[in-house]
């Protein structure tokens, strides 16, 4: 059944407008930003596919997430290698995620202000600091492999990254604040 | 059992035990704690987005310090005067032969890496090439390559208007096909291939991609993503628009970094006051689809009132191509004007058609421009095979309509759109639905054959067969 043009557009703008939202909880739930993007990818198709056949879907960013949630799953089990959880804890703590965004979704809009506030932090971070986030957040480093390059212990490291992203949520709330304020 | 923050951290590094990943679990029971992990979520994909943003702004920063320093350097050796040639000869008195032997080892090793690391400097062949075609490779130009020329990292195609060149990478199904006029430059492929694309047009059927190395696309306006699909880029002034076949893309705007994934029979574009969205490459009430097994897929866009249909190869007689279409039901008919074809050859056709269904073997009529033979009518009835009647040899552009009333489906053909003069005429069992619209296929050896049409109306008659 084909859906009208204006539909499209208004289910497309809805996707982009969360799309930060979906992709943070599948990148918190997989790590790896290649395959993040990859189920992303897959999410967005799903959902076109859903508004070809007509699907009405009520609520989109739940429907988007549950569609993720079962991609993770299948990925999981695809991945099962080394590391290997019991399904069932695994689910378990699938289906906490989900319900923390249920319950938190007005929380987490992920605003444009506030991702900039949050570059601007980053970017008057002295380098060193600036090297142990990258090392963490970009380079997605494991933490023994970060202390052993920094040369400190893994604990030390831990309290490093705690004290630095504790330090950037208070920076980028007080630029959100300056920047409300207009000043 | 341990605090909230040590094994959320521990989940994030990937070291969370069997043990601990049911104690986290226990925790997130407590709406804080789901609250929590919330944010954690949402705070580490920022601080992911942030660093991205400032490894790009730190590239960006590197590129234009390079630029200020050649220019430096540039500007020092035109001021140097001319060194004299013996002053670059190299002495090792006799007491220094073992730098002398040193310095020879190196030489040699190097000499042998050179020649063991030279094929690998060819990133990409060009497969096809075209008169007037040049390459730009450091200071030095190759004119009119000839087709398998090893392309390396930094040279620059120039595609003369009117031609196209295509692109293939070795071992693989990936072919980029620039447009006339088109200046691509192919990039190294450190990290996955990439190409920059400053002016003209590209599409490009890209093979899946190692996960870790998309294949990327540069234009002035915007990155284009890609892991294996098929799409098109073309460069304008102002803007740079993406439109996708197959798969999806994933597009950034450079300007502010903002991205979105463009879907298949979507377009986006990128520039200044331009909405950065994904649209329909087709307007409605128009669809598209491959009829039959075809090599490859088809696929059509609408530019202004030019529809652009691409069409597979057709294979075993069966029918097989791109189709553009709409439903009609009842009596009404289909014309649209046949401007011109990509590619020629005896099996590349375009055209009108009515279907009974989407089905390969449904009753169908198809008038349409065979590339080297001129105007056919091909009739197909309920488990019958086609019948071609050639019904005219003119020239570009072909004027084609076909009209349904009750069972019958004439075809018409017109010089000027105005005056129709009538081909052919077939009976059909058709059902008060039927598919019209456009069709286009091409040759396995042509690969893909696209037609541009306009002058499109489908004209509903509003009576009913009985």
């Amino acid at each position: 059944m084909a859906i009208a043009k204006d539909q499209i557009k208004e289910v497309t703008a809805e996707f982009l407008a969360n799309r930060h939202q979906l992709m943070a909880f599948i990148i918190g739930l997989l790590r790896d930003p290649q395959v993040a993007d990859d189920i992303f990818q897959e999410v967005w198709l799903k959902l076109a596919a859903a508004m070809e056949k007509g699907i009405v879907i009520e609520h989109q960013a739940k429907w988007c997430r549950k569609a993720a949630k079962l991609l993770i799953l299948q990925h999981w089990r695809d991945q099962r290698t080394a590391r290997v959880f019991a399904d069932s804890t695994l689910v378990e703590f699938l289906d906490f995620v989900d319900q923390a965004y249920d319950e938190n979704e007005s929380l987490h809009s992920l605003r444009p202000e506030r991702q900039r506030a949050l570059n601007e932090c980053v970017r008057a971070l002295p380098e060193k600091s600036k090297l142990l986030l990258a090392l963490k957040y970009e380079h997605r480093r494991s933490l023994s492999d970060i202390a052993a390059q920094v040369r400190q212990s893994t604990d030390a490291v831990i309290k490093a990254l705690l004290r630095l992203r504790h330090a950037l949520s208070v920076c980028v709330e007080k630029r959100v604040r300056l920047q409300e304020l207009g000043l | 059992m341990k605090g909230f923050e040590d094994l959320f951290l521990k989940w994030r590094d990937g070291s969370l035990t069997d043990v601990e990943l049911k104690e986290l679990t226990t925790l997130l029971k407590q709406p804080d704690a789901r609250r929590r992990l919330a944010e954690e979520f949402s705070f580490d994909y920022e601080l992911g987005e942030a660093f991205r943003a400032e490894d790009a702004r730190r590239q960006t920063q590197q590129q234009a310090d390079s630029f200020k320093n050649l220019e430096l350097e540039q500007t020092a050796e035109s001021t140097l005067p001319a060194e004299h040639p013996g002053r670059r000869s190299v002495r090792f008195p006799g007491r220094h032969w073992r730098a002398a032997l040193a310095w020879a080892a190196c030489v040699l090793g190097l000499a042998i890496a050179g020649v063991l690391l030279m094929p690998k400097e060819t990133v990409a062949l060009l497969e096809q090439t075209a008169p007037g075609l040049s390459i730009k490779r450091g200071a030095g130009t190759v004119a009119s390559p000839a087709t398998g020329f090893r392309l390396r990292a930094g040279d620059e195609v120039l595609v003369p208007v009117n031609a196209f060149a295509v692109v293939a990478y070795e071992g693989e199904a990936t072919r980029i096909r620039a447009g006339g006029g088109a200046h691509l430059v192919v990039e190294a492929t450190d990290g996955g291939k990439q190409l920059t694309l400053t002016v003209g047009t590209l599409s490009a059927n890209v093979a899946p991609q190692p996960k870790d190395e998309p294949m990327s696309i540069t234009t002035p306006h915007s990155i284009a993503t890609v892991l294996g699909t098929e799409f098109s880029l073309s460069v304008l002034s102002n803007a740079s628009r993406l439109d996708v076949v197959e798969g999806s893309v994933r597009l950034e705007r450079r300007d502010d970094e903002k991205a979105i994934v463009v879907p298949a029979g979507f377009y986006a574009m990128t520039g200044a006051g331009i909405e950065l969205a994904t649209r329909s490459l087709l307007p409605e009430p128009w669809s598209s689809q491959d009829i039959g097994l075809t090599g490859r897929s088809g696929h059509a866009k609408w530019e202004g009132k030019r529809c652009r249909v691409a069409g597979g190869d057709q294979r075993r007689g069966r029918d097989a191509f791109h189709f553009v279409y709409q439903t009609l039901d009842g009596d009404g008919e289909i014309r649209a004007r046949v401007l011109d074809f990509e590619s020629k050859d005896n099996r590349t056709k375009a055209g009108v058609l009515i279907r009974e269904s989407l089905k390969s073997s449904a009753p169908a009529a198809f008038l349409r421009v065979n590339a080297t033979k001129g105007l056919e009518f091909s009739k197909r009835q309920r488990r019958e095979p086609s019948l071609i009647e050639l019904v005219g040899v003119e020239s570009f552009p072909y004027w084609v309509r076909l009209v349904r009333y009750g069972s019958t489906i004439t075809a018409y053909k017109s010089a000027d759109g105005v005056d129709w003069v009538q081909t052919g005429s077939e009976n059909f069992e058709l059902g008060p639905r039927i598919y019209v619209g456009l069709g286009v296929t091409s040759s396995e050896k042509s690969g893909e054959n696209a037609a541009v049409f306009d002058n499109v109306s489908v004209i509903a008659h509003g009576t009913l067969p009985e």
